[in-house]
């Protein structure tokens, strides 16, 4: 299979502090790839070493099959990136930030070319506003614009949801889907489960720069040893819950009680087999399979928000 | 998908990037105003407060003096930039960093030659002094020279300093001195020839014989030692400048 990026033995410290271990991995072409992990894993630090802007204390990056090293102005030619900031001139409207950034890929942009990128992400109307003046997603959007005016094979976007309202996060999420469509390789760093389970394909998830895991989303909460669980208002004699197929634990909390079971669809059955027997109306029912949040909890002892 | 490859070397992203820097200047029109007119305010009050002639003998140095400064500008913005990682989005693209360096020092270099000139201009209009276009010509030359170390200066401060304020207070009271023990406004006795060859005495000795004062023949010295300067403060900044932290 092609592959967009190799990376091999990658090793970076700051000072004395190691960032990455060892870290090997590799990304598809074409594929959504999600780098998952909290704050301080090692994600950005791996993502500015593939795009060339920070050099690895020692292992190999090979982007498009060229080294990240001695091709680096070949490799970022065929790349895009969004920074986790988003760092603009201040003093240039937002066409002219489209512009400059085309001719700094020596791509001749003139002012049309960049208004029909700018349509693309619904900026025409910010077209002559300040970087300033832009609300957080309009800047986010501004900054794929940038990225994608070379028309890269390759898109590197380093948490760029961080910070939005859901409403924009949604929109973002449609717009990473359109590149995908298009054929372009995406990589992302998340600290958001739910981003990298709805739009990753592959997620590697890396914990204090070591790679921890690395599968489809799917294919990393089926190797859990993980249960699902429904929750229910506590409406049930908890010796009745307990006695339903495939149950393996019931908890109690604040008016509401969840079973544990390795079998919702019968769990799930019995459970309204036994509401409509004892004439009890089931009201905010919930079920909730294992999620990747789960798997970083089992890979690392601790959930992603306590990290 | 097209493919771009930029090719080994191409001078119009740095072009680009010096017409951005200039539209951006542009936009910022009242503080570029400002910093263009502000040697005209030192020339009028050398002007006002000089007798007989003694403010036309000073306009040389007001032209040094502008150029001086081009440096505490360059510390400025490269510190700006560094923080705010401008620096960092621009090196992911193909264009070397050393590119957009280049591009930054050209364009202070247009603005404070326009600087130069404005000052220039009024100084025929106060001072009844006279250029013709050679001479002007070469006066640019000169200050091209002579600004150039200068930047190079600004950019070793910023490699050891983080902050934009203390940039400025450091290059002011690292060239502050320098000025008075080199004599480029008044002499002080007693300093022996030390201060003749420090970078600013060298530029206001290399401007004076334009306007009709100095010594013609220092000339050749001060611009053989100027581009000496630009190149070893060029050198130590290249080596301690980081764009990113």
């Amino acid at each position: 299979m092609d592959m967009a990026v190799e990376i091999q033995y990658l090793n970076k410290s700051y000072g004395k502090m190691p960032v990455l271990k060892d870290l090997s991995f590799s990304i598809r072409k074409g594929e959504i790839f999600g780098l998952l992990g909290p704050n301080g894993a090692g994600k950005t630090t791996t993502l500015n070493i593939i795009e060339g802007l920070k050099p690895p204390d020692s292992g190999t990056v090979n982007v498009l099959g060229m080294d990240i090293i001695a091709d680096a102005r070949k490799v970022k030619s065929r790349i895009g990136v969004q920074l986790q900031a988003t760092s603009l001139m201040p003093d240039l409207t937002v066409v002219e930030q489209v512009m400059l950034f085309g001719w700094l890929y020596d791509i001749p942009t003139n002012r049309k070319q960049a208004m029909s990128l700018l349509d693309r992400f619904n900026l025409t109307a910010k077209a002559n506003d300040l970087p300033d003046n832009l609300s957080g997603g309009q800047k986010q959007r501004l900054a794929l614009a940038i990225a994608l005016v070379n028309d890269p094979e390759i898109l590197f976007l380093d948490e760029p949801t961080t910070g939005l309202d859901p409403q924009s996060r949604r929109n973002l999420w449609d717009v990473v889907r359109e590149l995908r469509d298009e054929g372009r390789t995406i990589v992302l760093t998340t600290h958001y489960m739910e981003e990298a389970e709805t739009l990753a394909h592959r997620v590697g998830i890396i914990d204090a720069g070591q790679l921890l895991a690395l599968d489809t989303p799917g294919e990393l909460i089926a190797q859990l040893d993980a249960v699902a669980s429904i929750t229910i208002s506590d409406a049930f004699r908890q010796t009745d819950l307990k006695n339903l197929p495939a149950v393996e634990h019931v908890r109690v909390e604040g008016g509401m009680t969840t079973l544990f079971t390795d079998d919702v669809q019968t769990t799930n059955n019995a459970l309204m087999h036994l509401a409509q027997q004892m004439q009890i109306v089931l009201r905010d029912l919930r079920i909730q399979q294992p999620t990747l949040e789960d798997v970083f909890i089992q890979l690392t002892g601790r959930s992603l928000r306590e990290a | 998908m097209m493919t771009q490859t930029i090719s080994a070397f191409s001078i119009r992203p740095m072009l680009a990037f010096v017409v951005a820097q200039l539209t951006g200047q542009l936009r910022n029109w009242r503080t570029s105003a400002t910093t263009l007119f502000a040697p005209l305010m030192l020339l009028f009050v050398f002007t006002v407060v000089g007798e007989d002639g003694e403010g036309a003998a000073l306009v040389p140095f007001v032209v040094g003096f502008t150029v001086m400064f081009s440096g505490q500008t360059m510390a400025q913005i490269l510190i700006t930039w560094r923080n705010n990682r401008i620096f960092t989005r621009l090196s992911a693209t193909p264009t070397p960093t050393s590119h957009l360096i280049v591009g930054t020092v050209i364009t202070q270099l247009l603005l404070f030659l326009v600087q130069a000139l404005l000052v220039m201009l009024a100084s025929l209009v106060l001072h009844d002094l006279s250029f013709d276009v050679l001479d002007l010509m070469a006066i640019m030359g000169v200050i091209l020279v002579g600004t150039t170390p200068f930047l190079s200066y600004g950019a070793l401060v910023a490699a050891f300093v983080n902050k934009t304020e203390t940039a400025g207070i450091v290059y002011t009271f690292t060239l502050i001195p320098m000025v008075f023990l080199g004599g480029s406004l008044f002499t002080i006795p007693g300093l022996g020839e030390f201060g003749r060859y420090l970078p600013t005495n060298l530029l206001t000795d290399l401007i004076r014989p334009y306007f009709g004062f100095g010594e013609p023949d220092a000339i050749p010295f001060s611009v053989v030692l100027l581009l000496a300067y630009s190149v070893v403060i060029t050198g130590l900044a290249t080596i301690f400048f980081k764009t990113d932290r």
